[in-house]
């Protein structure tokens, strides 16, 4: 812990006043003008015991903060505990220290923050403020030291306790809604549909009848049907099994060998391309397919295909813990049979139809804005994939 | 609700106080008519639940307007002492105004320091007891309001940052974070501050070096009684019917009499006008000054001259009851003096003018006596007197144009006089100047002067005398300015004469048999000599007009003014008079105390108890009466102070919310003897458990106990959680229940 103190313009500003009526109750035998300085003299004293004697005896502790994601708030919890026996804490703002804003990361630069306010804790007691942090950068955001700064009672002085808590979190990369007709586009009819389940558990249609394997839930075995003396058969269930699409991140190039036109970042780009696919892999989720991750030129592992919100969080995850400074490898990546699920790629500056399956569609970032909902401009046109042209480099889709 | 809800009533308050400190200090009702009002509106206007408020431009120009007011009002009156009035005038109007704008925690804060430039301004006019209460509430409200402030100003702050964050979703909005009771603890931690911020302030006011003679400079701003005559001043004056002292006036055969003339009681004499500070100054007699010493034997006069006191003359008794002045009050002329305490006056005898200045005035309930002879024989003058009487040799007076205004009213008059008297004839010499100061008395009583306490439009310029402009142009004013007209017309022509200020007795109360005396007998007039040893009091000033003028005055509240005057006497004397030799007074005391090792302390005590047995007048049997009542006080306080820890015990106990009333409480209070009772049998109640899971850990260590406790438990819980109401009696057979309980739980297991 570090403890400060600042002078303030209305501290000075307030010093000169009392000197001021100082100097008339000299000048002046008015008794009244003396008490009135000997009162704001002592207002002096006051302030620095009281801030002082409640703010330099808490104890604070920056809570797990969640995962967060750009352009959105991100709320991070402070408890804050009054140490001083008889003085309670009024009036204390805890903001991020601000000290690691030139460290090579740089996250103080890529967020905006508004601090934490706890208006009172008394004495002995814990109280949780919010500060709220609006992410404008994918990534490792990392937190190193906060400060609990107050002036109360009467703004004289500043004082600030500062603590150092290491500490990070994920940011996620941001996602934009995609229509659901362009999503069902790009599953091309459907790979999915009703599939015959293992057999387990009661849910779903009545698919037919089969012997009973060791391992079979024993509710599932249909006694009516089952002759004694012979192998008990159970019922099997058909288990709706939605569509399926894989997200194929194309990352193999590195950053200083893409090729755009003069003025366009590169970085930017790329970081487009991670959007693009975090967007479509949640508006996929949230329409009810089950989506995989491949990322290609980044030693990162697969994300299986799956559905529902925790397979989002770990495939957004993924997509924001990607740092682009490290070596791209051009290594392949296996890509399942066309009949498995439908695949999307999406490239950053042209498209290599050398990835992925045949059916897979080729997408770049600026394919997004055709997607989203609600774009004004949207016309809905995506590039068939029979009607691909390998040898095209344009932004167009492929 | 937290300590903000409330936050904009008490700005409203405090803006409000501050005018009132500057209002009353500079005695503009007018504007507190006005800007009370208005801040009292704004409440409702910008404050209300609709929240109208100004537009900005409209506020600036408001406040342009009422700064270039102030400017001219500067210009018209160029004078430096007015300044901080102006200045004082401006801050209030602005604070109100800012009290109409839309504003955050920085409007606010301009606000209060407004208020308090408002307040500085009023202490530099002012040291009165209603302003002094003012202030320290002001005082008080401020140290709230600041405080507010800070809170208002984090939560701005806050919101000002999470508003200006842009995101694709909303931001959450602010909510303050806060533990228990936040507004009681912001009030006490209020009332903390406050009370170690006056405590601290009363040293640095105890210790704060000053000179002397700063408590008689303080009381010489004041209305009332001024040892010196200071015609700058241009205001109006407040009639103060506040009682200063009371006069008992006794015949040779000591009986409390009414004298036929109103009773001029002499404080200060003056006998040099200058004109360059525009003041009358007494003229420097140090060397023939003597020192008289009291015994403190209220019936041991000493004697100020030569002569053996003579028992045959008037007795004058003076009791002092609110100001603090070291001058005696003596009707011409005193012979003698005794006093209740045992003190060193000076004597002038010059002009006889009497002065406790070196026992740090008479503002402890003094009491002196004096013998008086109203008719003095030259004899006598001569043996007080001695060498001091000032030769016979014309006066000095400078002012141009009073002459010739002295000449033409005895050549409109009376042109007799004119001529000088034969040289030689010193009798005659002396009834020509009685009879010139009789004309010119006769002239300032006529129907051209007017008895004035509103000096506002008498307007001082540079280079013209106030006399002469009182003399020849303005024609009114109160009654120094008599007094120095005729002192003026008098000297300007060679008769020697002076002016002396005091108070005039006129009203008698039979009842007490004593004049009382209050601010508003304060008076002046002029004494003209009249022989060599003889002065004649002249007074130029309509009595009759003074008699009326206070008559009207009077209201059925100046019967209860003792009580106001009680504390504006304590006021005065230990606060506004309050100099360097109050301070060494205050050191020595407070070294006997610490030197005396306690002894000093009971003496002190002795002495407290023997002045206030004598100022009830409850004789021998008071000091058991004063035992009795502090007896009292003290039970009482005792008690107090138990009954609110025990009130607060039960609450706490209840978990009742400041709401729940007294009444169910006090129906709940058993089982406070209850606890007790646990507590006594070895098994106190931890917080955390719950009565009936604590009556079980009860039976296992005395289970006599927690059979008997058991109903008493149950019957706590339908009081508390069931609602069930306890009458009177059947409360008290709980109590007596869970005393016997108690004395159980205090005896051996069974």
């Amino acid at each position: 812990m570090r403890y400060r103190y600042h002078l303030n313009l209305a501290g000075g500003l307030y010093l000169g006043v009392t000197l001021l009526v100082g100097f008339a109750s000299t000048v002046r035998p008015n008794n009244l003008l003396v008490w009135i300085f000997g009162f704001l003299l002592s207002l002096v004293v006051i302030s620095g015991l009281t801030s002082g004697g409640a703010l330099f005896r808490l104890t604070m502790r920056r809570l797990d903060p969640l995962n967060g994601r750009v352009d959105r708030p991100l709320v991070v919890r402070y408890s804050v505990r009054s140490g001083s026996r008889y003085l309670p804490l009024f009036d204390v703002r805890i903001t991020e220290s601000r000290r690691g804003a030139d460290r090579s990361d740089g996250w103080w630069t890529h967020a905006d923050p508004a601090s934490a306010w706890v208006m009172h804790a008394g004495p002995g007691e814990v109280v949780h403020g919010e500060a709220v942090f609006v992410p404008r950068r994918r990534g490792r955001m990392r937190f190193d030291a906060f400060e609990a700064r107050s002036s109360f009672p009467f703004g004289l002085v500043g004082k600030s306790v500062t603590v150092r808590q290491e500490m990070e979190t994920l940011v996620f990369p941001r996602t934009f809604p995609i229509r659901e007709n362009e999503i069902d586009r790009l599953l091309g009819g459907g790979v999915g549909g009703g599939r015959a389940g293992s057999g387990l558990g009661s849910a779903g249609e009545y698919a037919g009848l089969r012997e009973y394997r060791p391992g079979d839930s024993i509710r599932s075995v249909a006694w009516k049907r089952s002759r004694a003396g012979e192998n008990p058969v159970v019922i099997q269930r058909a288990i709706p099994a939605p569509p399926r699409l894989i997200v194929l991140l194309d990352l193999r190039r590195p950053t200083d060998r893409l090729r755009f036109e003069a003025g366009v970042d590169s970085r930017e780009r790329e970081e487009a391309a991670i959007t693009f696919a975090a967007s479509l892999a949640e508006s996929s989720i949230r329409h009810g397919v089950e989506v995989g991750l491949r990322i290609a030129g980044i030693d990162l592992p697969e994300i299986p295909i799956r559905g529902g919100r925790r397979h989002l969080d770990r495939m957004l995850a993924h997509l924001a813990s990607i740092d682009l400074d490290v070596t791209r490898s051009d290594r392949s990546i296996a890509v399942p049979a066309s009949n498995v699920a439908a695949m999307v790629a999406i490239h950053v500056d042209r498209v290599d139809v050398a990835i992925g399956h045949e059916r897979c569609w080729h997408l770049l970032p600026s394919n997004l804005e055709d997607l989203m909902e609600r774009s004004p401009g949207a016309t809905g046109v995506v590039a068939d994939p029979d009607q691909v042209d390998p040898s095209t480099g344009s932004e167009a889709a492929a | 609700m937290t300590p903000l809800a409330r936050y904009h009533r008490h700005l409203r308050i405090q803006v409000l106080l501050g005018v009132a400190a500057f209002t009353v200090a500079l005695q503009q009702f007018e504007l507190l008519f006005v800007l009370g009002a208005a801040a009292v509106a704004s409440g409702y206007i910008s404050d209300g639940p609709r929240g109208r408020h100004f537009p900005p431009w409209l506020i600036n120009v408001l406040a342009i307007g009422v700064f270039g007011w102030s400017v001219l009002a500067f210009f018209e009156n160029p004078d430096p002492s007015t300044t901080m009035a102006i200045v004082g005038r401006l801050s209030c109007c602005l604070a109100v105004l800012r009290l109409f704008g839309r504003r955050g925690a920085r409007e606010d804060r301009q606000a209060v320091v407004m208020s308090v430039v408002a307040v500085v301004a009023a202490c530099l006019y002012s040291f009165q007891l209603l302003l002094g209460a003012i202030v320290v509430i002001f005082a008080i409200e401020t140290v709230h309001v600041v405080m507010l402030n800070r809170l208002r100003a984090g939560l701005d702050h806050a919101r000002h940052e999470r508003r200006d964050l842009v995101a694709d979703v909303a931001v959450p909005p602010v909510e303050p974070a806060f533990g228990r009771a936040p507004l009681t603890q912001f009030r006490l931690l209020v009332g903390a501050c406050v009370i170690v911020a006056a405590a601290l302030a009363t040293g640095v006011f105890l210790i704060f070096p000053r000179p002397s003679d700063a408590g008689l400079v303080a009381l010489g701003t004041r209305t009332g009684f001024s040892p010196t005559v200071d015609l700058t001043r241009s205001d109006q004056i407040e009639q103060s019917n506040r009682e200063v002292l009371t006069v008992q006036w006794s015949d040779p055969q000591g009986v409390p009499i009414e004298w036929p003339q109103p009773l001029r009681l002499r404080g200060a004499v003056l006998d040099r006008w200058n004109a360059s500070n525009r003041r009358w100054i007494a003229s420097e007699t140090r060397r023939f000054r003597r020192t008289v010493t009291t015994s403190g034997d209220p019936d041991d006069f000493m004697p100020l001259g030569v002569e053996p006191v003579d028992r045959s003359l008037y007795t004058q008794t003076v009791t002092m009851r609110s100001l603090a002045t070291s001058r005696v009050f003596a009707r011409w002329a005193p012979v003698a003096i005794s006093c209740d305490q045992a003190r060193t006056f000076t004597l002038d005898p010059a002009n006889l003018e009497i002065e406790d200045n070196l026992g740090g005035g008479l503002d402890r309930f003094a009491t002196y006596r004096l013998k008086v002879a109203p008719n003095p024989a030259p004899e006598t003058i001569a043996s007080i007197a001695g060498d001091a009487i000032p030769p016979v040799r014309p006066p000095r007076f400078d002012v141009p144009g009073v002459r010739e205004e002295a000449l033409r009213i005895l050549a409109e008059r009376a042109p007799e006089l004119l001529e000088p008297a034969p040289a030689g004839d010193d009798e005659a010499k002396w009834r020509r100047n009685r009879r010139i100061a009789e004309v010119f008395t006769d002239h300032l009583r006529g129907e051209d002067f007017r008895y004035a306490l509103d000096l506002r439009r008498f307007v001082q310029r540079r280079g013209v005398d106030p006399i002469y402009a009182f003399l020849t142009e303005y024609r009114f004013g109160h009654c120094e300015f008599f007094a120095s007209g005729l002192a003026g017309l008098c000297q300007s022509i060679g008769i020697e004469c002076r002016v002396v200020t005091g108070f005039v007795a006129v009203e008698f109360d039979d009842r007490l048999a004593r004049y009382i005396v209050r601010e508003s007998n304060a008076h002046a007039w002029v004494e003209v000599r009249t022989g060599r040893w003889s002065w004649r009091e002249f007074d130029p000033t309509n009595t009759r007009v003074l008699e009326e003028m206070q008559a009207s005055r009077r209201s059925w509240a100046d019967d209860w003014r003792w009580i106001y005057d009680r504390a504006d006497f304590l006021w005065t004397s230990r606060f506004v008079t309050f100099d360097g030799t109050s301070q060494a007074t205050l050191a020595d005391r407070l070294g006997g105390l610490v030197g005396g090792g306690g002894r000093g302390l009971v003496e002190r005590i002795s002495e407290v108890a023997r002045q206030v047995n004598r100022y009830f007048q409850l004789g021998p049997a008071g000091y058991i009466w004063i035992g009795i009542v502090v007896f009292a006080i003290g039970l009482a306080v005792v008690a107090s102070v138990r009954w609110i820890r025990r009130r607060r015990l039960v609450r706490r106990l209840l978990h009742a919310s400041p709401e729940f009333p007294n009444r169910r409480l006090r129906e709940a209070e058993f089982y406070l003897t209850l606890l007790e009772a646990f507590s006594a049998a070895g098994c106190p109640k931890p917080a955390w458990a719950p009565p009936r899971a604590h009556l079980d850990a009860v039976s296992s260590a005395r289970p006599d106990v927690a059979a008997a406790a058991a109903p008493l438990v149950d019957l706590f819980y339908a009081v508390r959680y069931g609602g069930r109401r306890l009458e009177s009696g059947e409360r008290r057979s709980v109590e007596a229940e869970a005393d016997r309980i108690r004395r159980i739980a205090e005896g051996p297991s069974t």
